[in-house]
């Protein structure tokens, strides 16, 4: 009997055991930390909340803690990397990047690789020159979008607003005539967005033709509307038919200086041209609503955070990158999943 | 008969140099209304006025602490800030994701216009305690107070309830017509921007040259050690400087919300740049004691008659920013110069 019930104690023991060993293959705390870019950037900003948002989620649905800390390197690569020595030493779970300097990532693989701290890249591609060694070779994972994505929908968005309505060639003569609103000179983002944004409309048939030059306005909305301010004094009543910007902001600019002229104001009788941002920020979406802005592309900030943290999980508990989620990798020959952008040109 | 022509000569060189930024800057004006000849329309001018109203109320403001030997960069965050407190406080009630959500009308105007000068002035107040009694520098202190009125911002401006950090826009129609609107004159549109520029320089002409505080900052500016020993309160006179200034930045703050329509974090980047340049282009000297407000506002219309006119023609960006910076050498080369003649 003593045996019998000894031998039932040890049972019960071991099976309380190998169930909490079963429990314990979840840490019971997750560090994780993210090297941002800029931490005032717009649209890193909706991406950072949402971030810190889905950390907290994920934390209550897996019933784990998680700390999660980011960092700003304020537009500075050297920053950035003077970040990551401090965390080397701290050894995090994980780190999430976002490039100060898409030409460096190779700075910063070879410092969590000695350390042994997995990591994923977000937003900002590792430039093509080091896609083998920083991407391919330490089989980490690039969330991102599709840097031309956003300009190929602007110029859709415009090819289909000229189907609808012809009436926006405000002089008939069957030419758009455009200006272009660019972000920063050496950034990915913007060039693509100034280049595909016009090459797409032209190759849904549209005839396109530059005013002036290329505006760069640093995504900045006072800058903008100051430039569209002189250009449209040089170009008035109509002499430019439409206004590419490769963020919401400067399209918000545009939007001002127009007012300014008693164009796109949204109020009855008055004139309008086209004004096609990206980003969709709230202010953006407004300005859709009231009948300054024509329409926006949007960059899902949230689906990104999302999507950030939840591989991350899975990179910190050693698990298949696109485990237990719906992503699905995309045919680049490393890693790399891309948060789609969504036109949006009606807003309720 | 030679002596007086080498004294109509020094005369001429001393006219030039004194008037060299005015003349080569019209020089460019005139050759851009030679290329465009449209370019001289009324409208265009208005436009030129209102683009220099905001930044000529912060060189109004700055001038005095370049008078007093100092100088300011914590001009455009500071403003940043202010016209982010402004923006939050005038959101139109209909608007789904403005900041504060709990306001249910419009709160009447002068509730934001005291709230963006009274951030403007505590850092104003910050950096005049530094420099009249820690003696810092002004670069120093400024910087410092940059950082920081920058960093408060963001927090600030993150803090929404929507939960994003985006800019704060979509304003209620009273504040776009007092701070924004025209006064209508007959036909013609005078932006009620350029008016409060102008008013607010006058009042500043008077402070500058009719009251004991103008005389003080011209004596503290010239010479500190001097006016301290004439019976000068040095500390006062540098810390009223620096109120005044921040008076002003908090109303170019409410005033910049409504021109720009939305305000995020990057809003007042710079500024001080075109503050400053706009007190050096109107002959305030780095060097202190020295300066004009009808040279400030000068400058300042110049300043962005230069910004309107390489947009007008159609400048290539990257020349606009290399002529830009010729101008600003070009301004301190001569205002140097200057103080040498002076001397």
């Amino acid at each position: 009997m003593k045996k019998i019930l000894s031998l039932l104690t040890v049972l019960c023991l071991l099976f309380t055991m190998t169930a909490a060993l079963a429990e314990n293959a979840l840490p019971e705390e997750l560090d994780i930390r993210a090297l941002i870019w800029k931490f005032d950037d717009t649209y890193g900003s909706t991406v950072r909340v949402a971030m810190d948002k889905w950390a907290k989620y994920y934390a209550e649905e897996m019933g784990i803690k998680i700390n999660f800390q980011m960092y700003d390197a304020a537009d500075d690569m050297a920053k950035q990397i003077e970040t990551a020595t401090i965390l080397t030493s701290e050894k995090p779970d994980f780190v999430i990047i976002n490039l100060a300097e898409v030409t460096n990532g190779q700075v910063l693989v070879d410092m969590f690789q000695a350390a042994d701290i997995p990591f994923l890249f977000y937003n900002k591609q590792p430039s093509e020159d080091t896609t083998k060694s920083v991407l391919e070779d330490t089989g980490t994972i690039f969330i991102g979008t599709l840097a031309r994505q956003a300009g190929d929908m602007q110029g859709e968005i415009l090819a289909d607003l000229y189907a609808k309505n012809p009436g926006i060639d405000l002089n008939g003569d069957g030419v758009l005539s455009y200006v272009m609103l660019m972000g920063e000179p050496q950034n990915d983002e913007a060039i693509a967005r100034s280049r595909y944004s016009v090459e797409t409309a032209i190759e849904q048939g549209l005839k396109l033709e530059q005013v002036g030059e290329t505006l760069v306005c640093n995504w900045d909305q006072a800058q903008a509307q100051d430039a569209i301010n002189a250009v449209w004094a040089a170009n008035p009543d109509g002499a430019i038919e439409v206004i590419f910007a490769n963020n919401d902001m400067m399209g918000l600019g545009a939007v001002a200086a127009l007012n300014n002229y008693g164009w796109n104001t949204g109020k009855e009788g008055d004139p309008s041209v086209v004004i096609i941002g990206v980003d969709a920020v709230d202010s953006a979406l407004e300005s859709i609503k009231t009948g300054g802005m024509t329409a926006t592309v949007q960059q899902d900030g949230d689906a990104m955070g999302k999507a950030n943290v939840r591989i991350a999980i899975n990179g910190a508990l050693g698990r298949e990158w696109l485990d237990g989620t719906e992503y699905t990798y995309t045919d680049d020959p490393f890693h790399c999943i891309r948060i789609p952008y969504a036109k949006i040109t009606e807003v309720q | 008969m030679q002596k007086g022509k080498v004294f109509n000569r020094q005369r001429v060189v001393d006219f030039l140099l004194q008037y060299a930024m005015y003349i080569i800057l019209l020089a460019i004006l005139v050759t851009v209304s030679i290329i465009r000849p449209n370019f001289l329309a009324f409208g265009n001018i208005l436009n030129i006025l209102k683009q220099a109203s905001t930044k000529g109320i912060l060189a109004l403001g700055c001038a005095g602490l370049i008078v007093l030997a100092g100088t300011d960069l914590s001009i455009g965050r500071v403003m940043g800030f202010s016209a982010a407190v402004t923006a939050a406080l005038v959101q139109s009630v209909t608007y789904k994701s403005r900041y504060f959500p709990q306001m249910a009308q419009d709160l009447p105007l002068i509730v934001p216009l005291l709230a963006s000068i009274a951030i403007a002035v505590i850092f104003s107040l910050i950096n005049g305690f530094g420099v009249s009694k820690l003696k810092m520098h002004a670069f120093i202190i400024t910087l410092g107070t940059q950082l920081i009125a920058f960093g408060a911002n963001c927090l600030f401006i993150e803090s929404q309830p929507s939960g994003t950090a985006q800019a704060l826009s979509t304003f209620n129609q009273t504040f776009k017509d007092v701070a924004a609107g025209d006064l209508m004159l007959g036909t013609v549109k005078i932006p009620l921007v350029v008016l409060y520029f102008l008013g607010l320089a006058a009042i500043m002409w008077v402070v500058w040259n009719k009251t004991r505080l103008g005389k003080n900052m011209f004596a503290v500016g010239g010479n500190e050690e001097a006016a301290r020993v004439s019976g000068v309160n040095v500390v006062r006179t540098i810390m009223l400087v620096y109120l005044i200034a921040g008076v002003l930045y908090g109303i170019a703050g409410f005033l910049e919300a409504a021109r720009i329509q939305s305000v995020g974090a990057n809003t007042g980047l710079g500024y001080e740049t075109d503050a400053i340049s706009a007190c050096v282009i109107g002959g305030v000297s780095f060097s202190g004691g020295v300066g004009t407000i009808q040279g400030v506002v000068i400058g300042a219309v110049i300043l962005q008659a230069i910004n309107f006119s390489l947009n007008f023609i159609g400048v290539n960006p990257y020349y606009q920013y290399i002529i830009r910076g010729l101008i600003i050498v070009l301004a301190v080369a001569i205002d140097v110069r200057k103080y040498i003649v002076k001397k």
